[in-house]
């Protein structure tokens, strides 16, 4: 074997990651229940290599006698592939301790809405410096490229990481959580695509027409608009009105909402679709509330009107979306707090604010909380995150029959 | 939009790499003659097929077919004159390892190029992957992908 020390390094280097990372990942899942997806996902990466690493090794050693230099090549880049991807594991378990065990109950719970269209789909979340999610497929997709063994074999299950800004992980900032939302409809839209089918002559994948929109591709360029615009639709559609609130007040810039970028639609067109979704599901003072607060920072600046083929897409694929998925309208939100208490909005948001906890679904407990800056403080936010975890607790008990 | 950006650069590296990659293990298995008939088959056909789709793009025919070559060339290529200097190597590529594969594929070829030009062809090859590497540092997308500091040696062994 030409290449037998540089296939040796990988074997051992896989061997000793293994007996440094794998008992850490499973420690973490004992800790934390809502680790359990990345614990499997890092133990099938590790039996995949122990499987499939000889016969790939065995393949390069092959090309070897033929070009030495392209073999050693592949060797390389199997071993950064291995050592990129593991770091990344282990820097995910490493930052789990950062992130509330509520924002993963409230992930599900979004997840969980979306049930008739895609099985809720297994997830890690993660500190970074964005908001942004990938579909780990691609990630072996792309680092294991010539390893077609190894890339089939984890290509089988889809498994998103989303990326929180570390600014937005801890419980002070839970009014922020549901812009996360967003991230949460990629990876449903990911599964379900209903978007791509609108779009039949283009990639149905995010990050192919990312590359065709920058490289001018108008129809590309439409296509993005109209991803981004659907996962706003879900995040709102799903979770009512606290999503367009946290979004005017986190992401508006009056420059973003004039200059639009090649992927995302203007913050103005986003704001304004919603609008349109808030009042089809009879949030119309809500709606009002949020166009007041957009027509205010904007004056008299408007942006660039949005392209047809997009709003036509769009309104086809949010149809789509509604005759499989039940939204939250105001209708639930009253009846919701009704079976709950007999305090109504006004009532309820002075217990909040009071430190009493409220035990309504999450679309519930950010509509009472819409849009009153009173609920900016800190102690609130994170008694927000409680309520987020008792009222889990609370589902589970009910689901398993249990009262009291 | 990080992590995916350094994951698009590292997929257009591996797209355009198939030109010299391909290329250099399909004369590599030429050469070893019928024992390794199948690899050369296989290789000079996806070293035709990636040099067709570059030529498409360098010409500014950009379709998602070729996205991600195309991405790559801009990168690569910035000047006409070098764009230009690529557009003819690839055709001469073509033009042998098109050769190259009738022969493999048992037509009959009467005008083979001789060891010396394939040897040629093979430096050339090689002159491409490394200003591939050069203009898309794969290695250091990749670190980027952890957020790690980039390893001095670029050995990817530290």
């Amino acid at each position: 074997m030409l290449l037998k020390h540089e296939s040796e390094r990988i074997l051992d280097f896989v061997a000793r990651e293994r007996n440094r990372l794998l008992p850490r990942v499973r420690q973490l899942g004992h800790e934390r229940s809502s680790s359990s997806s990345f614990v499997v996902l890092v133990e099938s990466f590790f039996q995949s290599l122990d499987t499939l690493m000889e016969k790939e090794l065995a393949r390069i050693d092959a090309i070897a006698a033929l070009q030495a230099d392209v073999a050693s090549e592949a060797l390389d880049d199997l071993f950064k592939g291995l050592e990129t991807t593991l770091s990344f594991f282990s820097a995910v378990t490493g930052n789990q301790v950062d992130v509330p065990r509520e924002l993963y109950d409230l992930i599900s719970w979004f997840f969980e809405l979306s049930a008739n269209v895609c099985a809720p789909p297994a997830y890690a979340l993660t500190s970074g410096p964005e908001l942004a999610s990938f579909d780990f497929r691609r990630w072996a997709k792309v680092l294991f490229p010539r390893f077609t063994d190894l890339k089939a074999a984890l290509e089988h299950v889809p498994f998103f990481f989303i990326s929180i800004p570390s600014w937005m992980v801890p419980s002070s900032r839970a009014l922020d959580w549901p812009l996360i939302f967003h991230e949460g409809a990629h990876a449903i839209e990911n599964l379900a695509n209903f978007v791509g089918p609108r779009f039949p002559y283009l990639p149905s994948d995010w990050p192919a027409l990312n590359k065709l929109a920058k490289a001018g591709n108008a129809q590309a360029q439409e296509a993005l608009s109209t991803y981004e615009l659907t996962c706003d639709f879900m995040a709102t559609y799903l979770s009512g009105p606290i999503f367009a609130w946290r979004f005017l007040k986190d992401h508006f810039s009056v420059s973003r909402a004039l200059h639009p970028s090649y992927t995302h639609p203007t913050p103005e067109l986003r704001i304004r679709v919603l609008l349109d979704v808030l009042t089809t599901q009879g949030f119309k003072h809500e709606a009002r509330r949020a166009e007041a607060a957009i027509n205010e920072r904007l004056g008299h600046l408007t942006g660039p009107a949005p392209s047809p083929v997009v709003i036509e897409s769009l309104r086809l694929v949010q149809g789509s979306y509604r005759a499989k998925l039940s939204g939250f309208t105001e209708e639930d939100y009253k009846q919701k707090l009704h079976r709950y208490s007999r305090l109504d909005t006004d009532g309820l948001k002075s217990e909040l604010l009071s430190k009493r906890p409220v035990l309504v679904d999450p679309a519930c407990l950010f509509t009472i909380l819409y849009f009153d800056e009173k609920c900016e403080d800190k102690t609130i936010a994170e008694l927000v995150a409680d309520c987020i975890r008792l009222e889990k607790i609370r589902r589970v008990y009910q689901s398993m029959g249990l009262h009291g | 939009m990080a992590l995916q950006d350094a994951l698009s650069k590292i997929e257009e590296y591996d797209a355009i790499m198939q030109v010299p990659r391909s290329g250099l293990l399909g004369i590599g298995a030429f050469l070893a003659g019928t024992s390794a008939k199948g690899v050369a088959e296989e290789q000079l056909e996806t070293c035709i097929e990636t040099c067709i789709l570059a030529q498409r793009a360098i010409e500014g025919n950009v379709d998602p077919q070729n996205i991600n070559v195309s991405s790559a060339l801009q990168q690569i290529f910035q000047t006409d004159a070098h764009r230009e200097a690529f557009r003819s190597t690839l055709e001469q590529t073509r033009e042998i390892l098109e050769l190259l594969l009738r022969k493999v594929r048992g037509e009959i070829v009467r005008e083979l190029p001789p060891r010396e030009r394939l040897m040629e062809l093979a430096d050339q090859l090689r002159s491409l992957s490394d200003q591939i590497k050069q203009a898309i540092p794969r290695d250091t997308y990749l670190t980027s992908l952890t957020g790690k500091a980039h390893p001095g040696f670029n050995s990817g062994w530290s």
